[in-house]
């Protein structure tokens, strides 16, 4: 089942393309990994997801339902509703938490309030506080109670974990994980700190430039990517697309992508090769991208 | 722990049933929204117009009082009666003061109501929240906009009633001019009008710049712009009428000419005879030259009777003069009501 579907998606700020003919898809039921540099595009696909801001061209489905921002109705219908919580969590810094769940339950025609609640036991948030004296960890926690309460069949997360301390932002992650693997929403994450992610997203999507240039299972993508060091060689000593090559002297390095698995520890005479992390493989892809647009940016 | 508190001392609302409800995003939901957010502004709001209300009823009272005392019309000067009316803290100048404050309630209608319902929104990045709901963003704006119009419309009727009976009673027991000056400003149900209007421009102001302080002061040079440019243009909203009046006058309204009329211009150019014909420069300083010969002598002008010329407009045509000012009041709302249509239909959020 598809959660989100984006065909040629195009965004367009004046004379800054912010997504570029975009189309991927993003399985249903579980986190997804939306990684990318800053200005990358992942704010405004997200933003486009959630039918906040119009797309210049192309579609964006959700559920298989075609979402339009001239109409903003959310629907009530739970399996195309989506949420969404920007990078700064925004919440009435005049209102109590419990006002927050009050406006949450006002403001939806879906709401459910227990869940919402739970939410916020977790993690102990004083209800009567008001959220301008939260800490940013509680103010996530809050403003992440408003959006599950909602019921969202699609959470679109904006960099939630930025500012959040290493303790506050593990918990959150293993809250998320619990929480979709008991109501089966599809949570997106966005984030540009891919550290972020370990242990947390089952599927990545890598923008780079308003485009996609990696999308899939991430056990899957890091089972397919090996680092080969051997010999100085102009082309690695097995077949696969290379990703990146890099020569150091006598010595050189390929990062290949293998459709059919993994290699063994020895694949040549004088190469080794080893499996890489999922840091390394989002800085390859983010890097091998950036030089083709470098050196066309150099040409013009 | 109390059995009304959840494990984490979250109070247990009563709408709130456990599980998934349906029927949220209702008119009265919007309501309790808009009171949540805006309650400080629509209480002092509410407070402050209740309580110049109040004030106003009350010296209409004092003053009819004394118009009663008076047999109905302006009290003879050093009447014992109408004392209370004169001196520092007397009845006429609590009454200036208090319509001063009728005068400036619709700018703090803009300044505190207006301005901050999308300003607000914008510089805490709220809108995003707020329209990421179930809420569509136009039944957001328009709901919250008729709420506070609504209560704005409310306190601004009380207070242009007030105002007009005040404004009558003074007219009685002072000879208050109601053609100039805060008397003319205050009546006709103007105050609400313009509070409607500058709720108006204050969200137009908001939503065009985003961000409450500079907001504020362009609907404060906007409200002091649109004062003077009433003030300036209101005597000629129509051609004025022509007159002959007796040199010496000193009455506001002078004879024949009808009660409460607005001087555009007097005592200038032709001087005339009582029978209204023009005199001669000759002929007047032959008859009151002074001992120079130059300057004329005024007691001898009065004494032959000779008239000036009074440009004016008169006082029936009050009601007119303040239907115009209300028309234009209600179309720079309706141009501020354009606006913000058409900045919302413009304002695309990103969540970045």
């Amino acid at each position: 089942m598809i959660a989100l579907e984006a065909r040629e998606l195009t965004k367009r700020y004046g004379s800054v393309t912010a997504l570029n003919e975009c189309s991927f898809q993003l399985p249903a039921h579980g986190i997804i990994a939306l990684v990318g540099a800053n200005g990358a595009g992942k704010s405004t696909l997200m933003s486009i997801a959630a039918g906040l801001l119009p797309a210049t061209s192309g579609e964006i489905f959700v559920g298989g339902r075609r979402v339009d921002a001239r109409h903003k109705n959310r629907p009530a219908d739970t399996a195309h509703r989506v949420a969404i919580l920007g990078q700064d969590k925004p919440l009435y810094r005049e209102f109590s938490v419990a006002d927050m769940l009050t406006f949450g339950r006002r403001t939806n025609r879906v709401w459910d309030e227990q869940r919402a609640r739970s939410w916020l036991d977790r993690f102990e948030i004083p209800p009567g506080r008001r959220c301008g004296k939260l800490s940013g960890g509680q103010r996530a926690q809050v403003a992440l109670a408003v959006a599950i309460g909602g019921c969202p069949a699609v959470l679109l997360l904006d960099e939630p974990l930025a500012n959040l301390d290493p303790v506050a932002r593990s918990e959150v992650t293993g809250e998320l994980m619990a929480e979709v693997a008991e109501s089966g929403m599809t949570v997106i994450l966005s984030t540009h700190i891919v550290a972020e992610l370990a242990g947390v997203g089952e599927h990545l999507l890598l923008l780079a430039a308003g485009r996609p240039v990696l999308a899939g299972n991430i056990e899957d993508l890091l089972a397919s990517h090996v680092r080969l060091t051997g010999p100085h060689a102009d082309l690695p000593p097995c077949p696969g697309e290379v990703v990146q090559a890099h020569h150091n002297g006598r010595q050189s390095t390929f990062i290949i992508r293998r459709p059919d698995g993994p290699l063994p520890a020895t694949v040549a005479p004088g190469w080794s090769s080893a499996p890489i992390t999922l840091e390394e493989l989002t800085l390859t892809y983010l890097k091998s991208s950036a030089k083709p647009r470098r050196a066309l940016e150099a040409a013009a | 722990m109390s059995s009304a508190l959840t494990q984490a001392g979250l109070p247990a609302t009563p709408a709130a049933s456990p599980g998934r409800n349906h029927g949220g995003a209702r008119l009265a939901d919007l309501a309790w929204l808009t009171w949540r957010q805006h309650r400080a502004a629509i209480i002092a709001g509410l407070v402050l117009a209740a309580v110049v209300t109040a004030g106003l009823l009350y010296l209409a009272a004092r003053i009819t009082t004394i118009n009663t005392e008076c047999g109905n019309t302006e009290c003879p000067t050093g009447a014992a009666a109408a004392a209370p009316l004169f001196g520092p803290f007397g009845l006429a100048g609590l009454s200036g003061d208090l319509a001063l404050a009728v005068m400036l309630m619709p700018l703090l209608a803009g300044v505190f109501l207006g301005v901050p319902l999308l300003a607000r929104e914008h510089e805490q990045r709220t809108l995003l929240l707020a329209w990421s709901q179930d809420i569509t963003p136009q039944r957001w704006l328009w709901t919250k906009l008729a709420i506070l119009g609504g209560l704005t419309a409310a306190a601004g009727a009380a207070m242009s009633a007030a105002v007009a009976h005040l404004a009558h009673v003074a007219s009685i027991a002072t000879g208050l001019d109601l053609f100039s000056g805060l008397a003319f400003l205050v009546t006709g149900w103007l105050p609400l009008v313009q509070s409607l209007a500058w709720l108006a421009v204050g969200v137009a102001l908001g939503a065009a710049y985003r961000r409450t302080l500079p907001a504020i002061f362009t609907t404060l040079a906007g409200y002091a712009a649109a004062y003077y440019l009433v003030q300036w243009l209101y005597p000629t909203f129509r051609a004025p009428l022509t007159g002959l009046v007796p040199i010496g006058n000193n009455q506001s309204s002078p004879p024949g000419l009808g009660s409460n009329i607005l001087v555009i211009q007097s005592g200038s150019g032709t001087i005339y005879d009582a029978a209204g014909h023009p005199v001669s420069p000759a002929t007047i300083v032959s008859l009151c030259s002074s001992g120079s010969g130059k300057l004329l002598s005024a007691p001898c002008l009065v004494q032959h009777h000779f008239m000036s010329l009074l440009r004016y407009q008169p006082g029936s045509r009050i009601p007119e003069f303040h239907l115009i000012l209300a028309g234009g009041y209600l179309a720079l709302g309706a141009v501020a009501v354009g606006v913000v249509w058409l900045l919302a239909r413009r304002t695309s959020l990103s969540a970045g």
